[in-house]
């Protein structure tokens, strides 16, 4: 006789993760910088790594015109230069590739989404995939609307997101450019798609340090009783660069600072810094929890954005011993260019937690060097009882670090051995590396993983984004009518203008040397 | 520039006693620190690694445990027994050492104490032992080979783990070796098995063809298993505790009974079976040439499965001879056949010590494999009614 069983019953107490189903990637954007960089290298990553489905495939989807085996080799050299698995086991790349395939594409030409229902059909037979697929669109922004129109319009999206035969679709960021185009663009995604099988994508949450920040927080019991603006003075989220803008002069022109970083990285690690225990890990009771906190942040009126919020644009400088170039000497870029490359502002959520806790975010490119943080910074003690012998004493931080040097420090005073009674700050340091060796997945593994698992926990859902944009559109607005910026206003190589600098010290306090 | 890594710092002495290691111990981590006054060196302790080495040829084998720490948060401490000297006495070396990460930017410290303990002392390994744990972080105690089960020796050396490491490929008598894995198992301690580690990857790629919802199914309708092993010169002990420890799995996860059982060590083509509810499942053991290198590794499993009256289906996954990849295919009738290869590398103790230490308290799923792999040896012992 035989019975039926509703779950794999070997992977009952396994050490090992559940893998997907077998399923198709259709990537929208193949040829371009992120499928060499980080799609491609990740799927391969976990191939190797024995997570891939059977029978997984990809179809590239493209403008370009290339052979099925053009679209491999290209892949196979991408995946050399950027997998942690390179160089390629050759019998382990024949195999993946054998799920690789290309099918050139105007993304505007009803025939070409046709001739893919017709790959995608062939593809399902040859490789048992049984119609679950997933789009990823690595595109401009621009032609996103377009292309899931024409996805819906070819029949090759299915009303289900798990089950059988399930679609999904991955959207990159930027999420548009302001409120209206993000809720434009979420109508849009809507029209052909359930939210649930909506997944847009924010690598920094695929990050190991950045979901640490959450063990850290609610596996922990120490730290929740002094998580509050009874103890905590301010925090400071710090994303530094000191790369410039590559060879993205012609996006970063249209981003700036606040679109790139703030309204998406930093927003979300405010959230996972402010927001209260969610009752459960799965992907809505977290996203709900972090929504709390977004709609919490107090408005940003004109007269709020002329006194909190402060912006920059370098100039020629020295970074790392290199001479660099001005933001308006780079390829793609205005010589009269007013984007932003750094943004500094203060926030308040307006809650019972954080109520009048202030915290400063503060981002830039071409700084002193590369680093993300985010600095807890506790009120003093409130006796100052070795002021007399000790001096000023700094209050306890502890420091988040999500990037490079993953870990944590805490800061707090100690008595330097002798007679009297001496004070210096010890740092009390946690690091990633010196404790775990194991090596971490990239991000696009954990996201990718997670899309073909059918899990969103780690993807910004419709009002999250909605409500990220409602906190920056405010500010673009009041820049955008007042556009002279006095640019540039730092040099390569220094910490920001000057005006970052008097944004904090004007409330007694100073940014972090980090 | 980071800065380099601070040089090893060493200290070693016969006939010292515990203050002298752990004022050492100190003072070596002092002098460590004074190397690099800007950029003090870390240290963050995950767990304490005790392992045993009742001869030299043991001894050597975990010298290289040094590999090991470099790779894990750790103080080790490896004791070298010496029953046989007259006089009690322990000699001890100690190093604390850190080496910096990939781009120099962390280090990870780690120290290892060396003790050989000569005479009587070395009955009384534990009472050495104890005073040079850190407190509140589990203790693995390594015991290569097969352990002595029923030995004082061993029994007092537990009383210091909340993890016991061995490997079930050395046991003399794998039935009864994981009979009584099974019968600890019991207690607080928890278990680890470099040869469960070993068949992990084996046993991951056999669940991943049922992950696949329209795949499932054939779980229910399994008609008959070939386990395949290098043939050649042999360690018949690995081949038969490897054979216990996947079919005991097999037998845990889907309630099959043992009908015959592999009492003795496996050295031949051999055919053994399970009950399914009432069905009978035969299991053939087989050994194949496929190198020298391939002597006595498992080298291929093969499921055939039937649903109803429909033709069988086979999920089959074959090392290749050159012992870097599988081959996972799955044939069934009517569906393309659609194959893949995978990595699937041997790993080293080294890489099974690491991930064995990765994993701290009691496995249930091993646990029910070790119930299973006792039945299947013959050795659970049946109470009358």
């Amino acid at each position: 006789m035989v019975t039926t069983l509703e779950q794999n019953p070997l992977r009952v107490g396994a050490r090992a993760l559940r893998t997907p189903e077998p399923c198709v990637m259709v990537l929208m954007g193949a040829t371009g910088d992120l499928a060499h960089r980080k799609i491609l290298p990740s799927l391969y990553n976990l191939a190797v790594d024995h997570i891939l489905p059977h029978g997984f495939s990809v179809i590239g989807f493209s403008r370009q015109d290339k052979s099925h085996e053009d679209f491999r080799g290209e892949m196979r050299e991408a995946v050399n230069t950027f997998s942690r698995y390179a160089p390629v086991q050759p019998e382990v790349w024949d195999s993946f590739a054998e799920g690789l395939f290309f099918q050139q594409a105007d993304f505007s030409d009803d025939s070409c989404y046709q001739q893919l229902a017709e790959c995608l059909k062939k593809v399902d037979q040859q490789r048992g995939s049984q119609g679950n697929r997933f789009f990823y669109l690595a595109v401009p922004p621009t032609v996103v609307s377009e292309i899931v129109e024409k996805l819906g319009k070819a029949g090759l999206v299915t009303p289900d997101a798990r089950g059988k035969s399930w679609t999904r679709v991955v959207v990159e960021k930027p999420f548009g450019r302001d409120l209206q185009s993000a809720e434009r663009l979420n109508i849009d995604l809507q029209h052909v798609f359930a939210e649930d099988q909506i997944y847009r994508i924010d690598h920094y949450l695929g990050k190991e340090t950045v979901q640490n920040i959450l063990v850290f927080r609610f596996a922990n019991g120490i730290f929740e009783p002094v998580w509050n603006r009874n103890f905590i003075d301010n925090v400071q989220i710090t994303v530094a660069e000191d790369i410039g803008i590559d060879r993205r002069g012609g996006y970063y022109e249209t981003a700036g600072a606040l679109r790139d970083m703030v309204q998406s990285h930093m927003l979300q690690l405010v959230t996972l810094t402010a927001m209260e225990s969610p009752v459960a890990l799965d992907a809505d009771a977290v996203r709900d929890e972090k929504v709390k906190i977004l709609r919490a942040v107090e408005p940003f009126t004109a007269e709020r954005v002329g006194r909190d919020v402060v912006r920059g644009q370098y100039g020629p400088g020295w970074v790392g011993g290199q001479e660099v170039l001005g933001y308006r000497s780079e390829v793609g870029v205005a010589p009269n260019s007013e984007t932003e490359t750094y943004a500094a502002l203060k926030l308040f959520i307006d809650n019972w937690r954080w109520a009048g806790v202030p915290f400063y975010l503060r981002t830039g490119k071409r700084l002193p060097k590369r680093e993300t943080e985010i600095a807890i910074t506790f009120k003093a003690a409130p006796l100052p009882l070795f002021a007399e012998t000790a001096g000023k004493m700094d209050s306890n931080v502890l420091a988040m670090r999500i990037q490079p040097d993953e870990g944590m420090s805490l800061k707090f005073d100690a008595k330097v051995p002798g007679q009297g009674y001496t004070i210096q700050p010890v740092y009390m340091d946690f690091l990633y590396g010196a404790s775990f060796t194991r090596q971490s997945a990239d991000a696009y593994e954990r996201l990718l993983l997670d899309v073909m698992l059918g899990d969103p926990t780690l993807f910004t859902r419709k009002d999250e984004v909605e409500a990220e944009w409602r906190i920056v559109t405010p500010i673009l607005d009041a820049w955008q009518s007042d556009s002279e910026g006095g640019f540039p206003n730092y040099e390569a190589g220094t910490w920001g203008p000057q005006c970052a600098v008097d944004l904090i010290k004007a409330d007694g306090r100073a940014w972090r040397k980090i | 520039m980071p800065p380099p890594a601070p040089a090893p710092e060493t200290w070693r002495a016969a006939n010292t006693d515990i203050t002298t290691l752990e004022r050492q111990l100190s003072n070596l981590w002092k002098k460590l620190a004074a190397q690099s006054p800007t950029s003090y060196p870390v240290r963050t302790h995950l767990f304490n690694l005790v392992a045993f080495a009742g001869d030299q040829a043991s001894a050597q084998r975990i010298a290289r445990l040094d590999e090991m720490c470099r790779h894990h948060a750790s103080r080790a401490i490896i004791l070298v027994s010496d029953r046989s000297h007259r006089n009690s006495s322990v000699d001890g070396e100690i190093t604390v050492q850190c080496t910096s990460g990939g781009d120099g930017s962390s280090s990870l410290c780690y120290e290892v104490v060396q003790l050989t303990v000569h005479g009587r002392a070395a009955d009384h390994l534990s009472s050495i032992v104890i005073p040079l744990l850190i407190p509140q972080i589990p203790t693995f105690v390594w015991w290569p080979g097969q352990p002595l089960f029923g030995h004082r020796l061993f029994h007092r050396m537990l009383s210091v783990a909340d993890q016991l490491i061995v490997d079930s490929a050395q046991f003399e008598s794998p039935g009864d070796g994981l009979a009584s894995l099974r019968r600890l198992s019991q207690g607080a301690l928890g278990i680890n098995d470099f040869n469960w580690g070993r068949l992990a990857a084996w046993r991951d790629t056999v669940s991943q063809f049922f992950d696949n919802p329209a795949m499932l199914p054939y779980l229910s309708g399994v008609r008959g298993i070939t386990l395949e092993f290098g043939a050649g010169e042999s360690n018949f002990r690995g081949v038969t505790a490897g054979a216990l420890l996947l079919l005991g799995w097999m037998c845990a996860r889907l309630n099959w009974r043992p009908e015959t059982t592999l009492e003795t060590l496996v050295t031949g083509d051999v055919t053994i079976s399970v009950l399914q509810g009432e069905r009978l499942i035969p299991i053939q053991l087989q050994f194949a040439d496929h190198g020298t290198g391939a002597a006595s590794r498992l080298m291929g499993i093969e499921i055939v499965s039937q649903l109803h009256d429909r033709p069988p289906a086979r999920f089959r996954v074959r090392r290749s001879d050159r012992l870097q990849t599988v081959e996972v295919s799955a044939v069934i009738h009517g569906e393309p056949e659609i194959s893949r290869v995978l990595p699937l590398s041997i790993p080293s103790e080294e890489a099974l010590l690491a991930e064995e230490l990765s994993y701290a308290g009691h496995d249930p799923l091993f646990e029910s494999t070790l119930l299973e792999a006792s039945r299947l040896a013959g050795r659970e012992v049946f109470l009358p009614v």
